[in-house]
């Protein structure tokens, strides 16, 4: 005759603190089965952002995109990009008057970044917000950029501004 | 002719009535005697000489007559139709009776019988001396005597020596069938002792009976049973025990009225026999074992078996025999009747299969399978622990459950070797003895989403 058995209390251990096992004591006399939890851990998370390399404000309001593609990540975390420098609490960037002789000043033009309409200063500067399997996906939305404020009077030349963008990988 | 001494025993009564004083020796032949001896006394016969009989109660066995009788000695001495022939005949059939007639010399006898009867017939004058060692005579003879004969001795046995009949009683030969005669004086006559056999007093085991004694012959007694006893004898009044067989040598002990009570002896248990030597039971689990026991012999009395444990905690028994398992252990049943037992060795086997508290893909563990009081190596009726799980198990991705992957189980002996995928049908563990197998669960496929991944793994324990 054969009799179902118990095989007794289980003892729950962290998975990345067992190095061998960890047993229950399992004196049976009578039951049924044990269900043992089976766990697994995969870090490879891993995607691409795409920041355009150079960015040109206009006249008018203009956008740009920060994308992300091959976006494999853990389900309980996120792709944060923003903008770490070169963005003021305005949310402006100031582009300045490139080679302009010593002695003389340096005239500039700005531009102000928002994401849904609102400035990004506003948000921390997020510009792109990615989860696992949103390729491509800005959760954010477009960049916009406001027109520049040139006018007649504005000093001909080439206005540069450089911004820096920071991607963190982050936990929900 | 006569050859021996023949020995004679006359009642004592008998002997009063003999109107013969014999204060001398009387001779039948040679050197061998017969008188009467003195009136009032009773009568003997030695192998030389009439001896006086001072112990009334005494009577002669067959050795005795063997003793004078020629023809037991020597058959041909028998031949002549002599008085020790119908004592030959007397020893085989202890029906002989002798008898003394008184006659008139010169007289003639007649015989009348009522059935084919014959008797010996011997004639002697007034001292004993015989005159004539007669002859046989049958119903319807004459016998002329001398002129001295004054006596004759009548020789005479159950119709022709038939021992079937009884007790001679019906051989009626007296003055009257013998013709020309006076009072008849009995000689010898055959005992006839009454024996009241109590088979049944004890306990009404066994049936009373009775039983006659003729003659100095031995006798078959029954021999009754009883349950549950054994029979030890017949025990006389006397406080002798005799077995079935009453000899014929003179035992004054029985040689009387006598009633005899069975004796019996308690057949005690000799052996008792279990159906099993071992066991192995399981603990804990109301596991049960009925257990036999045979008591032999099969009559005893002690029919009553008691069990016991030596160790209840962890095999206990009942007063039938139901054994029922505890704790893992080791225990002896006893089965005792009287004196007599016999035992069971139990061995109540328990297990302990550890498992992991948890399984992680891709990871080795070991499943320690303990087993304790399992019988021993060569013993039938072994448990197998048989430890069971899933071939395949599913684990999800947590955070998104519609990404699951398929993991297999594989199982090794020693961890270092190969691992073997568990096949269809095929235990992870199937052992009658403490082990140690490897497992593990490895993917079907790469699991390549970053993630933590969930499932579940049955194990169980069968017992069989």
């Amino acid at each position: 005759m054969i009799k179902r058995i118990l095989t007794g209390v289980l003892a729950l251990v962290l998975i990345m603190s067992v190095s061998e096992a960890a047993y229950a004591a399992n004196i049976t006399t009578d039951g049924g089965t044990a269900s043992v939890p089976v766990t697994y851990t995969v870090d490879n998370s891993a995607f691409e952002i795409t920041i355009p390399a150079v960015i040109r404000p206009s006249d008018k309001e203009t956008s740009f995109k920060v994308g992300a593609e091959l976006v494999n990540i853990r389900p309980d975390e996120y792709i944060e990009v923003s903008i770490s420098s070169g963005c003021d609490s305005r949310s402006m960037v100031i582009m300045k008057r490139q080679n302009v002789p010593a002695g003389k000043p340096v005239s500039t033009l700005e531009t102000q970044f928002c994401a849904g309409g609102n400035p990004i200063g506003g948000n921390g500067y997020i510009v792109g917000h990615f989860e696992d399997g949103s390729n491509i996906v800005n959760s954010i939305g477009d960049i916009s950029m406001s027109a520049v404020n040139a006018n007649e009077k504005t000093e001909a030349g080439d206005y540069l501004a450089t911004i820096e963008f920071k991607v963190d990988l982050k936990k929900k | 002719m006569i050859k021996k001494i023949i020995q004679i025993i006359a009642a004592a009564a008998l002997v009063i009535l003999m109107p013969v004083q014999a204060a001398a020796a009387a001779y039948w032949s040679g050197s061998s005697v017969y008188h009467p001896d003195k009136q009032g006394v009773s009568w003997g016969v030695t192998s030389d000489r009439i001896t006086k009989i001072t112990s009334p109660g005494r009577v002669y066995s067959v050795s005795d007559i063997d003793g004078y009788s020629a023809y037991m000695s020597d058959e041909e001495e028998r031949i002549g139709n002599s008085i020790e022939d119908s004592f030959y005949w007397y020893n085989q059939s202890r029906l002989a009776y002798v008898k003394l007639f008184k006659v008139k010399a010169g007289s003639e006898v007649s015989f009348v019988f009522s059935n084919e009867f014959y008797v010996y017939c011997a004639e002697f004058d007034q001292t004993f001396h015989m005159i004539e060692d007669g002859d046989w005579m049958a119903t319807g003879d004459k016998c002329k005597l001398s002129s001295k004969t004054a006596w004759i001795m009548v020789v005479f046995r159950q119709v022709n020596g038939d021992t079937s009949l009884g007790g001679g009683v019906d051989t009626k030969v007296d003055a009257v069938s013998i013709k020309n005669s006076e009072a008849a004086y009995v000689v010898f006559e055959p005992f006839k002792y009454n024996f009241k056999l109590n088979g049944g007093r004890l306990n009404g085991g066994a049936a009373d009976y009775s039983k006659q004694r003729l003659g100095v012959n031995s006798i078959l007694l029954d021999t009754p049973s009883r349950a549950g006893y054994k029979f030890a004898g017949w025990k006389a009044d006397s406080g002798k025990i005799y077995r079935n067989y009453l000899p014929a040598e003179y035992d004054k002990g029985i040689f009387k009225d006598t009633t005899f009570t069975a004796q019996w002896t308690e057949i005690k248990a000799a052996d008792v026999s279990l159906d099993k030597e071992y066991a192995i039971m399981e603990q804990n689990c109301g596991d049960t074992l009925k257990l036999t026991a045979k008591i032999s012999p099969s009559d005893t009395l002690d029919k009553q078996i008691t069990w016991s444990s030596s160790n209840p905690e962890t095999a206990s028994v009942d007063e039938n025999g139901l054994v029922t398992a505890g704790i893992t252990g080791e225990a002896v049943i006893t089965a005792a009747a009287g004196n007599a037992k016999a035992e069971c060795h139990i061995y109540v086997m328990g297990f302990e299969v550890s498992v992991p508290a948890s399984c992680e893909i891709n990871k080795k563990y070991p499943i320690k399978v303990n087993v304790y009081n399992n019988g021993k190596d060569g013993m039938t009726g072994r448990k197998r622990v048989i430890v069971d799980t899933e071939q395949n198990v599913s684990v999800s991705r947590v955070g998104d459950e519609t990404v699951k992957y398929n993991v297999s189980a594989e199982v090794s002996k020693t961890g270092n070797g190969n691992f073997l995928k568990l096949a269809e049908g095929s235990y992870l563990a199937d052992t009658t003895d403490s082990a140690t197998i490897y497992y593990r669960l490895v993917p079907d496929n790469d699991i390549n989403r970053p993630g933590d991944y969930k499932g579940n793994v049955n194990f169980s324990v069968l017992i069989d």
